[in-house]
């Protein structure tokens, strides 16, 4: 009932607009885009830039669906994982990071407000993403992950038929993420003398929420032919 | 659209795939903060209470005329008490009906002693005994120290004309006040009972005429005395521990404890010596507690109740314990060259540490004299 009256209002709203031809039904659309990642504060991930690609095919004016790739060369926070190694009757106190190699990728749909020149729109996907962590400080490959989702809102600017900029953020959704899985430290070196002299890292969580802000260039390789064909059949 | 804003729109998205890349190799280990300078603490078992009681025995009636029966009690190991006393009993103990025992308070004649201990110049030690003070028809007191000596004669006479071997056992119970009527069901950590022990002649002058006597010597035991060997409990000083010093901070974690009797708690202390070695200062960590992140959980009471998980009543030991102190100021353990896990009294001073070392170690001379 409640996605009836959405559809209903946004029908609604949207039957004035002229659309332009980069949002025609059947056109399919490439953004690559690049921005910034701050991840979950509980997740031990530094924040990083990210680049990323989407894909999509309009149903629709005002909707569309597709894939999206997003990857990111983010470091684990190193004080979140303390290690101490002892050397004779001194023990020295480290915090360890690590660079990780995060891909997400991901089914999404997008709900947009077509407009002569700004086109507000809507994110929604479900994917899987994966953390692999660094074999030379695991000593061996080791990777992480789990299913992800993202929400996110933008808007696009249109500077011609074929392309557009466009500004979002987007929360990326981790589930099953495991913290300890970024811990390179071995249970033997882990601080146990001093551990209240180390802020304690924030409660691990299963799920974590990781924004990223970006911007994209949207590029509709048909748009061209479409807008041609249109002024011609008039 | 045009030429240009495609070559613009694919300019900016290689720029930004560049700046996402991070070509340099991620530094992966960055200290944090000072090192800890650690050090060993080993078992120890110094100045634990311990002592004999000897039972004299006349040979002959002649010897008897000048020579009564007697049992000298003498103690040492005992911290000075501030709050109860050491209060010193006879006791009867049927074997066959242990649970009914019969105490008389073991008045006598105490005195206390105290050796002083000086070197020669080659480094020779030279005691000396000082009689520091003696008490006749006592049962009680509470003096104690690292160099203190207790003795207690009990006889006849002392006793209003009961043979002291009428009694088989002797205890020493820890008492709020002298006086009590019977001793404490807690804490009662010193006992000897008359089996057993070591037998030699005694043989005194007096006079023109020489007396002789049969001692038997048997060694206290200290720990949680019971009506019977099987129910009693001996105290060993146990235990292996690790310190260490960080910046102001100074962490001692041991294990594998043994309980401490009833009336007793483990201490942490650290020791500054002067240029002769005599202690001249301690600095205080407390009663131990459980380790983090339990360092609330004191140990004080882990003689009578199991006050934590690290606490065990079979066996009966404390798996693990910790001490820790912050201390303000620049290098403020230097000097401090002893650590000292002591097991404390509960009747004696908080602030004095007690004589009776369990575990102990050296902080490092990085720290204590660089």
């Amino acid at each position: 009932m409640r996605i009836r009256t959405a559809l209903l209002v946004t029908s609604a709203l949207a039957l004035p607009m002229t659309v332009s031809a980069q949002w025609a039904t059947q056109q399919f659309s490439v953004t690559p885009r690049g921005g910034f990642m701050t991840f979950d504060n509980s997740s031990g991930i530094d924040d990083a830039p990210y680049i990323g690609v989407d894909a999509a095919y309009a149903v629709s004016p005002f909707f569309s669906v597709g894939t999206g790739l997003t990857v990111s060369r983010p470091q684990t926070i190193g004080d979140y994982f303390i290690s101490q190694l002892t050397f004779g009757d001194t023990t020295l106190y480290l915090a360890v990071e690590q660079p990780l190699m995060m891909i997400d990728v991901a089914l999404n749909a997008q709900a947009r407000y077509p407009g002569e020149r700004i086109t507000p729109f809507l994110n929604a996907g479900i994917g899987y993403y994966t953390l692999d962590l660094d074999p030379q400080v695991e000593t061996r490959p080791e990777r992480s992950g789990g299913i992800s989702g993202n929400i996110g809102a933008g808007l696009l600017f249109r500077l011609g038929e074929q392309v557009g900029i466009q500004l979002e953020v987007r929360d990326v959704i981790f589930t099953g993420f495991e913290r300890d899985d970024l811990n390179p430290v071995a249970a033997a070196f882990n601080n146990t003398r001093y551990p209240e002299d180390f802020a304690p890292p924030p409660a691990a969580k299963e799920t974590v929420h990781n924004i990223l802000f970006g911007i994209g260039f949207s590029f509709v390789p048909r748009a061209r032919q479409v807008a041609d064909a249109g002024e011609e059949d008039r | 659209m045009s030429a240009r804003s495609l070559r613009i729109a694919a300019g900016l998205i290689v720029v930004g795939a560049l700046g996402a890349c991070e070509f340099d190799r991620a530094t992966v280990l960055s200290p944090l903060g000072d090192p800890s300078y650690d050090f060993a603490l080993t078992s120890d078992g110094r100045g634990l209470p311990r002592g004999t009681v000897a039972r004299v025995e006349p040979l002959t009636d002649a010897d008897a005329a000048v020579f009564d029966t007697t049992y000298e009690v003498a103690l040492t190991g005992l911290e000075p008490l501030t709050a109860g006393v050491y209060q010193v009993w006879l006791g009867t103990i049927d074997p066959d009906n242990p649970a009914e025992p019969s105490w008389t308070p073991a008045e006598g004649e105490l005195t206390i002693t105290r050796v002083d201990t000086t070197f020669t110049p080659e480094g020779d030690p030279i005691p000396d005994t000082v009689e520091v003070s003696v008490t006749s028809d006592v049962s009680a007191f509470t003096e104690g120290g690292p160099a203190i000596h207790a003795h207690l004669v009990i006889d006849r006479a002392s006793l209003g004309g009961v043979s002291p071997f009428d009694f088989n056992t002797v205890l020493v119970s820890l008492e709020a006040a002298s006086g009590a009527a019977q001793p404490s069901t807690d804490a009662r950590p010193i006992w000897s009972r008359a089996t057993g022990g070591t037998g030699s002649t005694r043989i005194s002058v007096s006079g023109v005429d020489t007396m002789f006597a049969t001692v038997t010597t048997t060694q206290t035991v200290f720990g949680n005395f019971g009506l019977t060997t099987a129910e009693e409990y001996r105290f060993t000083a146990t235990g292996r521990g690790r310190g260490g010093i960080r910046g102001n901070i100074m962490i001692v974690d041991d294990s594998a404890l043994a309980r401490p009797p009833v009336g007793y708690y483990y201490a942490t202390w650290v020791v500054r010596r002067d240029d002769i070695g005599t202690p001249i200062d301690t600095l205080v960590l407390g009663e131990q507690t459980a380790p983090f992140p339990d360092r609330s959980v004191s140990l004080r009471d882990a003689d009578i109740s199991l006050v934590h998980p690290v606490v065990l009543d079979f066996p009966m030991s404390i798996l693990a314990a910790s001490s820790r102190i912050e201390v303000s100021g620049a290098s403020p353990f230097l000097g401090y060259e002893d650590v000292w896990v002591t097991l404390e009294n509960k009747l004696g001073e908080e602030g004095t540490a007690a004589p009776s070392i369990v575990l102990s170690g050296v902080v490092p001379e990085i720290i204590s004299a660089p």
